[in-house]
């Protein structure tokens, strides 16, 4: 759904996000209505943040390579 | 002019007047400089700086390896620290000749309580200063984040320190990426505190860029280990608006920059792996939370299949238990109505009976009142009857079967009859 937004977050927000999630996915009040809507959006948020781990954001280094005095 | 010499003749001249006792175990007071240890032997340049930080003086000097472990360890014992370059030290040195070597001055003897003093009273006037500022803990008051990625490096382009962090860094096991952008700046010599200094204004003009900064030295000469031990520097560290990663000192030698930078590493090895732990403890983190959710998710799930089983086991229960309520009410019911016909049925007997009583008693007492009322009659039609009369004395007389009550209907020759009580007589009228 939101996308194009949450890549927009950065590493700790949208860490921060899926513990709050996750907290309300144990939470006993949690109703199963709500649980396919917090599972989609976590594994979402789990996917954003392991790329921004492990996955080369191409135009950052760019902008990072010509700004080095190598 | 005199014969001239040879230069052996005119060295062994130099090597006689240094027989001088004035240059003879002699305490002196100076800088060491770019020391190194070969096959036992110490050697060392003793320096004095001016004011400005220009070197003045300048003499290469040796320690001999007989006496060389024993100094040392005396200096260690005391200092805390190994002979090193950058010192202030005040040693016995008798300065000799060597018409080949050339000036040499031999170091016999050494005093480690002057360069402790030294070396201390420097960073404690810088330390108070810090202090008194109020910024020797700003940088250790930064975050960096969950996940430090974007590193601005501070360093020497081709020294092997530089190379052995990015190395450490990019290829880091767990394929973290790593974005790393060098700020070069001399690590060693005169120029290493403005230098680190000017790398630092140009990495906080693109500050939003970096998550945090390390700098690190490319390894080589301690000699200037202690010019890092700088207020200007130490005040900019300090006060940098990213976190800091020092790795400038060595192993025995915390320098003031690595005192207030937000953390210190021994080499920019150590800088690297502390980075790639960082980003490991976030995979791990993530790995985590993701077992977290899927658990959440099935114990939610296996949850909610308990919640309907049990509503699936409670419900024939209910319906079987409002069903056995339902017989048993059916069941008193129906026990209840004959009982209850019975009843109304024996109390509607009762009345019926009372009713049949009355009905009984009205007409006895409405026959009694008839046979009375006939016993009444009876008396008054005996009392009444012509019979009755007659046998009083009263006679009836009829004319033609008609009763003569008045004499005008009576003619002369009517033939009468007399009704008498106990027989009939017939006249004639006369007149």
């Amino acid at each position: 759904m939101e996308n194009q937004e949450i890549n927009k977050l950065t590493y700790t927000q949208a860490v921060n996000e899926l513990e709050e999630i996750v907290k309300k996915m144990q939470s006993p009040e949690c109703s199963i209505d709500n649980l396919s809507q917090y599972t989609a959006r976590s594994l979402q948020l789990l996917k954003v943040c392991k790329a921004k781990l492990t996955e080369t954001d191409k135009e950052l280094k760019k902008v990072l390579d010509e700004m080095s005095d190598n | 002019m005199n014969e001239p010499l040879s230069l052996i003749e005119y060295n062994s001249r130099i090597k006689r007047l240094l027989y001088d006792s004035s240059v003879q175990e002699c305490w002196v007071t100076a800088e060491t400089s770019d020391l190194r240890v070969s096959r036992g032997h110490c050697y060392l340049e003793l320096i004095q700086k001016n004011e400005q930080g220009a070197t003045v003086a300048r003499l290469g000097a040796v320690i001999w390896a007989s006496t060389f472990a024993q100094l040392n360890a005396y200096f260690a014992n005391t200092t805390g620290k190994q002979l090193a370059s950058a010192m202030k030290v005040m040693v016995k040195v008798s300065t000799n000749f060597h018409e080949m070597y050339g000036l040499k001055a031999v170091i016999n003897d050494i005093n480690p309580e002057y360069t402790l003093g030294d070396m201390e009273r420097i960073r404690r006037e810088i330390i108070a200063k810090l202090t008194a500022d109020g910024i020797i803990d700003m940088n250790k008051q930064l975050d960096w984040g969950l996940a430090p990625q974007r590193i601005a490096v501070v360093s020497a382009s081709g020294a092997a320190g530089y190379g052995d962090f990015c190395n450490q860094l990019h290829g880091n096991e767990f394929g973290l990426k790593f974005y790393t952008c060098l700020f070069e700046s001399p690590m060693q010599g005169a120029n290493t505190v403005p230098g680190v200094i000017a790398a630092l204004d140009r990495i906080a003009a693109h500050e939003d860029m970096f998550d945090c900064v390390v700098i690190i030295r490319g390894g080589g000469s301690t000699s200037d280990l202690n010019s890092f031990d700088n207020y200007d520097l130490a005040a900019n560290i300090a006060q940098f608006p990213l976190p800091i990663i020092t790795g400038i000192g060595h192993d025995r030698d915390v320098t003031i920059p690595d005192m207030v930078s937000k953390l210190h590493v021994k080499t920019p090895t150590a800088a690297a792996q502390f980075l790639v732990q960082c980003g490991a403890a976030q995979l791990d983190r993530l790995n985590a939370l993701a077992t977290e959710v899927v658990n959440s998710s099935r114990e939610a799930i296996t949850h909610a299949r308990e919640q309907l089983a049990y509503y699936g086991n409670f419900l024939p229960l209910s319906a079987q238990k409002l069903v056995e309520t339902s017989r048993a009410k059916l069941m008193n019911y129906t026990q209840a109505i004959p009982m209850v016909l019975k009843s109304r049925i024996s109390n509607e007997g009762i009345r019926l009976q009372r009713y049949v009583d009355i009905a009984k008693a009205a007409a006895a007492g409405r026959m009694e009142r008839e046979r009375m009322r006939l016993g009444s009659l009876a008396d008054k039609v005996t009392l009444l009857s012509p019979q009755n009369t007659l046998n009083r004395g009263y006679s009836l007389t009829t004319l033609n079967g008609h009763v003569v009550t008045s004499a005008t209907a009576i003619g002369a020759g009517d033939r009468l009859v007399t009704t008498l009580k106990d027989g009939t007589v017939q006249s004639i009228v006369e007149q």
